[in-house]
């Protein structure tokens, strides 16, 4: 058949689908108008369509079946008498111990061979972990576990004597009162798993086995989850969203983040089915997207209304009338969509079930005190912006744990005043409030103090109150009010004259933080040494927060700029830890001395030091995310970017943005930082869209969670005109600068290093503008200033000096510019390693001086070494490594404009052209070199 | 910068992924066997019955592969329609690979024969469906036409729903239904068993 053929059959199937008449044929023959070849064609496909609506409806690897693995003869220590069937993972056998040691009949469970890859045996391994921190009398108990001799893990378990829960139902038909008996013992197996942290999130009549003495055991935690890496707020990666359709719970469904109501939404299915024999979405059970559709969206019928319609011979027939109130009720609070409205835990539910067979009033009938609570914050909440929110619940939540240790919770009606509290901050972000736009954190914030100001609070507890505060403005970077907090806080404190010494070291150590922040060294100095002096006596000298202290003074030394001082504070705190086990301690205090071996240009000891850190830090956390592993991470990246190992750095960003992502709310401050990282080095990478779209993110976010007038943001703006810099978009980077600038003005003292940054960076732009000598002034002060700091051979002040040259150079100052410009190369090579990235941006100014100057053999050769080191450093595709390459070819072609280097320019413009686009600077320029260079004499081939 | 395909885990393929949704030239080819090695292993662990009354959806395991691969970041930096595109071709690979070695295990005989004989060959509708045929005959359909070919690929190889095949398409819902349709009963009409009654 051809094509057209082809074409034409299916419009005729399709015409006589859409018509559907009874008899096709005679619309068949008068659509092939005597084509009788097409007509059968056709009558073959309406067949076929009629034979087989659902062939191949279902994907390919989904009705691919598994072969059945050989049963083994022995495994570990344990002899296989024969398989029990295939769970979750792989096989299950029935097993005995052959060492003659005792003759027990146990369960054995091997990670099938398919499925020996990495996360497979890591979630077998955290099966392992999760049942062997379980010890209850209705969880399997886990006896031994191993691995095999080709390498994959098995488990050993109880062999249980029981059936399935369901068959249990139908076999003994146990009544009601034995049924809620039965629910309420589960209930409290779940709960108990509850409490170590495990969710089951499988809970199902096929992992409940009924003991011949009525007990049921809980089987099965190979999809269970451990809940204490993901406090704050973890994302549900594809691998957690297996699950059990008619059990599973909405948010389950809805790929969301699982907590422990999710088991109580599983053991209210249960119930359901317990009582009414029947489940909670019978009719839609069978269809998958109506039963998914059901669970997040419907209602179930009250199991009364269910069991009411069943035939005569079923239980639940008889006591229908019995769970009217009470018991529909329960369900349905178990049942409830929004976790946040279930029982609160299994225990909770189990209790309910209690109550009602003690004829109390059940939890399920009247709204509780954490009812409104959480209703009122989820009422409130969609004013507030979601990071703001996702924000602020953190602060909410560190406050709360402050709380909890602090005095204050010992004094009589504290827990209301606490909750009143937030209840009022929160309330900021009510629409009527916030007349219907977003709140920031920061706004939050400010509700917080004011309402911390009130007079009603009792003296203690408004300290307790402000420090948390403080340290969270603090944290969005506002230390001005984080100074004014803490200060009130200390204050209190101390006139107080009953504050312990810790709380006291405690408020000054913080506020000493902040005020280094604020550039008011010399008040921070002393409450630091007041702190480390309070601790020393109070804890003594060893004690880790001792040190932690000791570590911060030591930042105060680097601070002031007393580097020696710095370092001999910080390698005593590292002593003091020596000690004792304080990995933490340890990682917090090597963190800090690698920034200050960074800022001395000791960048293979920072390193070093960082990756010591890290070790600490993955001893004590494992594997697990964890912030402070994603700041170490992090910061690893940025000294290696330094270094120029973009490649190495994005990595280290990359590892740490994953783990803050499971970590964090989107949003987070901290994720704004990698994001802003990883945008530098994609810049630095010269993939520019890549680069933008990252800043413009970051930025979104810092607005909405800081505010427009942030410094956060500025820097931001600060890094997108840079950005623009190298996209040759100078008019933009202008304006990025002019705004950055704005924000700084206000928001950094007048010497800060950022707003240096952007005065430079508009400097630079308005020279390349046009405006050289307004920019050299700015330049020298900007080299002086530095220079105080770091002293003449430091990498910084070379870039600084760098700069000054190029003004020089455009103001036609060339002699001056060149002694500049060979500083530069000196100390950079010096500082940096002679094959810097940033060396050959050095070398490429120094030859361009030299250019101007007329000596073109002199320049060619610093062309060479700046394009060697870009090439090795930064690949050849590299839009910097381009730059060069064009203009060293620009010297060339005034050096000796033969047919050669006419050849060679014209093959470096078509890889310019490729890599960066015909309109880009550095292509224009060259094309500009081959017009003035006098054409070569037509040569033929 | 023609670097041999490394086809393993070692590769950075977020920077794969990267380059090739930026146009790189030549990155599809090194991310390929990357790609095909994760759906291999994702599609053996769906065969090998993970967790039969677990459901994944079909989509989702396309997806899982890409979200593992894209190292579960920006994943919007990623063209996620071309990567089912030619996850999709993949699949059809991997799984008519696996049929071929099959068959050649039966006509091979020796100690996995007895294994291989309580392995249910795969169903459709009721009936058996050969793989291999399904792939001589999908081939066969793309000479009349492609899109057709193409649409039977991404629904049955890669599980795409018929939204996700318009959006991969750049076609609408509509006519991707309809395309569906008769693809369908043409393909049904080539395998079935010629004893069945018509």
């Amino acid at each position: 058949m051809s094509p057209e053929r082809w074409k034409r059959a299916g419009e005729v199937f399709h015409t006589i689908l859409d018509e559907d008449p009874a008899d096709p044929t005679d619309l068949l023959e008068h659509l092939c108008a005597g084509d009788e070849e097409l007509a059968a064609n056709v009558l073959d496909l309406l067949h076929a369509h009629r034979d087989a609506p659902t062939f191949i409806d279902r994907p390919a690897f989904q009705i691919l079946p598994a072969p059945p693995e050989p049963l083994p003869e022995r495994i570990g220590s344990y002899r296989i008498v024969r398989s029990l069937g295939r769970g979750g993972m792989g096989t299950v056998y029935l097993a005995e111990r052959d060492d003659g040691t005792f003759e027990k009949q146990v369960a054995l469970k091997v990670l099938s061979d398919e499925l020996a890859l990495p996360d497979f045996q890591e979630r077998f391994h955290r099966e392992r972990q999760i049942l062997a921190r379980l010890e209850h009398p209705s969880i399997t108990r886990l006896l031994d576990g191993g691995t095999t001799a080709d390498g994959r893990p098995f488990l050993v378990v109880e062999l249980v004597d029981g059936q399935p829960l369901d068959r249990f139902i139908t076999e003994v038909e146990p009544g009601l009162d034995a049924r809620l008996e039965l629910f309420v013992e589960m209930c409290s197996a779940v709960h108990a798993a509850h409490q170590q942290l495990v969710v089951h999130r499988d809970l199902k009549p096929g992992n409940i086995l009924v003991t011949a003495e009525g007990h049921p055991k809980l089987l099965d935690f190979g999809i269970a989850k451990l809940l204490s890496a993901e406090l704050a707020g973890g994302q549900t990666g594809p691998s957690e969203r297996l699950l059990t359709p008619p059990y599973a719970s909405p948010e389950q469904i809805r790929g969301e983040a699982i907590g422990t109501t999710a088991d109580v939404f599983g053991l209210g299915v249960l119930l359901y089915e317990l009582l009414a024999e029947c489940h909670p979405f019978e009719e839609e059970r069978r269809d998958p997207a109506r039963l998914a559709l059901a669970i997040v969206e419907r209602d179930p019928p009250p199991p009364s209304v269910t069991a009411a319609t069943l035939p005569d011979d079923l239980a639940p027939r008889r006591w229908s009338a019995r769970l009217r109130g009470d018991l529909d009720q329960i369900v349905q609070k178990a049942l409830h969509k929004d976790p946040a409205r279930r029982y609160s835990s299994a225990e909770a539910l189990a209790r309910d079930i209690e109550r009602h067979r003690r004829g109390f009033p059940v939890e399920a009938r009247g709204d509780s005190l954490t009812y409104v609570t959480v209703s009122f914050l989820r009422r409130h909440r969609l004013a507030a912006s979601a990071t703001a929110t996702a924000f602020l619940v953190l602060v909410a939540a560190t406050l709360g744990l402050w709380l909890q240790r602090s005095e204050i919770l010992r004094e009589r009606d504290n827990a209301e005043t606490v909750s009143d509290y937030l209840v009022e901050v929160f309330a900021a972000a009510d629409p009527g409030t916030s007349r219907g736009r977003d709140i920031t954190a920061g706004e939050l914030l400010d509700r917080a103090r004011q309402r911390a100001a009130r007079t009603d609070l009792a003296p203690a507890t408004r300290a307790a109150f402000l420090q948390p505060i403080g340290e969270a403005y603090a944290g969005l970077g506002d230390y001005r009010a984080a100074a004014d907090l803490l200060s009130e806080s200390l204050e209190i404190r101390r006139a107080s004259g009953t504050a312990e010494a810790e709380d006291l070291a405690d408020t000054a150590s913080a506020l000493g933080g902040v005020l280094l922040a604020l550039g008011e060294l010399e008040r921070a100095h002393t409450l630091l040494e007041e702190a480390v002096t309070l601790l020393e006596s109070s804890l003594g000298f060893t004690h880790p927060e001792t040190a932690l202290a000791l570590s911060e003074l030591a930042a105060s030394h680097q601070q002031a700029g007393r580097l020696e001082e710095a370092d001999t504070a910080f390698r005593d705190a590292l002593k003091r830890l020596e000690e004792g086990n304080e990995p933490v301690a340890r990682a917090h205090v090597r963190h800090r001395l690698a920034a200050l071996l960074r800022e001395r240009d000791q960048t293979d000891s920072a390193i070093e030091l960082l990756r010591l850190g890290l070790e600490d830090l993955v001893s004590v956390r494992g594997g697990r995310p964890d912030p402070d592993v994603a700041v170490f991470l992090r910061d690893l990246g940025t000294i290696l970017r330094r270094q120029g190992d973009h490649d190495d750095a994005l990595r280290r960003y990359r590892e740490a943005l994953a783990m803050q992502h499971e970590l964090f709310p989107d949003g987070h401050p901290d994720i704004a930082v990698t994001l802003s990282q990883i945008a530098s080095v994609t810049q630095s990478q010269g993939r520019y869209d890549e680069a933008e779209a990252l800043f413009a993110e970051v930025v979104e976010m810092r607005r909405s969670l800081l505010g427009d007038g942030h410094r956060l943001v500025g820097n931001t703006l600060l890094n997108q005109a840079n950005l623009a810099v190298d996209r040759g978009d100078l008019s933009r980077a202008a304006d990025l600068y002019r705004s950055a600038i704005a924000i700084q003005e206000v928001a950094l003292p007048d010497d800060h290093l950022d707003l240096a940054s952007s005065r430079t960076g508009l400097a630079t732009v308005l020279s390349r503008l046009g405006e050289p000598a307004q920019a050299e002034e700015l330049h020298r002060q900007l080299l002086d200033t530095a220079i105080r700091s770091y002293g003449e051979r430091h990498s910084r002040v070379a870039i600084l000096r760098n700069n000054l040259a190029r003004s020089l150079q455009a103001q036609g100052r060339l002699e001056e510019a060149h002694e500049e410009f060979g500083i530069v190369v000196e100390v950079i090579a010096e500082t940096l390693g002679s094959d810097h990235p940033l060396l050959a941006t050095a070398w490429n100014n120094l030859a361009d001086v030299r250019r101007l100057s007329g000596d073109l053999e002199a320049s060619a050769e610093a062309f060479d070494r700046a394009l060697e080191i870009a090439h090795s450093r930064l690949g050849a595709d590299n839009p910097t490594t381009l730059q060069i390459a064009v203009n060293r070819m620009g010297v060339l072609l005034r050096r000796a404009p033969d047919d050669d280097t006419r050849r060679r320019a014209t093959a470096l413009a078509k890889v310019v052209d490729r890599v960066l686009g015909p309109e880009h600077r550095s292509s224009r320029q060259l094309q500009r070199f081959l017009e003035i260079s006098p054409p070569a004499p037509s040569s033929g081939r | 910068m023609t670097d041999e395909a490394i086809p393993s885990e070692s590769v950075d393929v977020t920077e794969l992924l990267h380059a090739w949704s930026a146009g790189e030239p030549g990155a599809l080819e090194r991310l390929i066997p990357v790609v095909e090695g994760a759906l291999r292993r994702r599609a053996r662990r769906a065969m090998a019955g993970e967790r039969p009354d677990h459901t994944l959806e079909p989509t989702a395991l396309v997806n899982e592969v890409f979200l593992r691969l894209a190292g579960h970041e920006e994943v919007s930096w990623i063209n996620r329609s071309q990567f089912f595109g030619f996850s999709a071709q993949l699949m059809r690979r991997i799984l008519v690979d696996h049929a071929r070695r099959r068959r050649r295990d039966k006509r091979g005989g020796g100690f996995k024969l007895v294994a291989l004989e309580q392995v249910q060959e795969p169903h459709g509708a009721g009936t058996d469906l050969d793989l291999l045929a399904l792939d001589e005959a999908l081939t066969a359909l793309a000479a009349l036409s492609p899109r057709q070919s193409r649409i039977v690929e991404l629904r049955y190889f890669a599980g795409l729903t018929i939204d996700e095949t318009a959006e991969v398409l750049e076609i609408s819902a509509s006519l991707v239904s309809k395309e569906w349709t008769l693809s369908r009963a043409w393909l049904y009409d080539r395998l079935r068993p010629p004893e069945e009654p018509r």
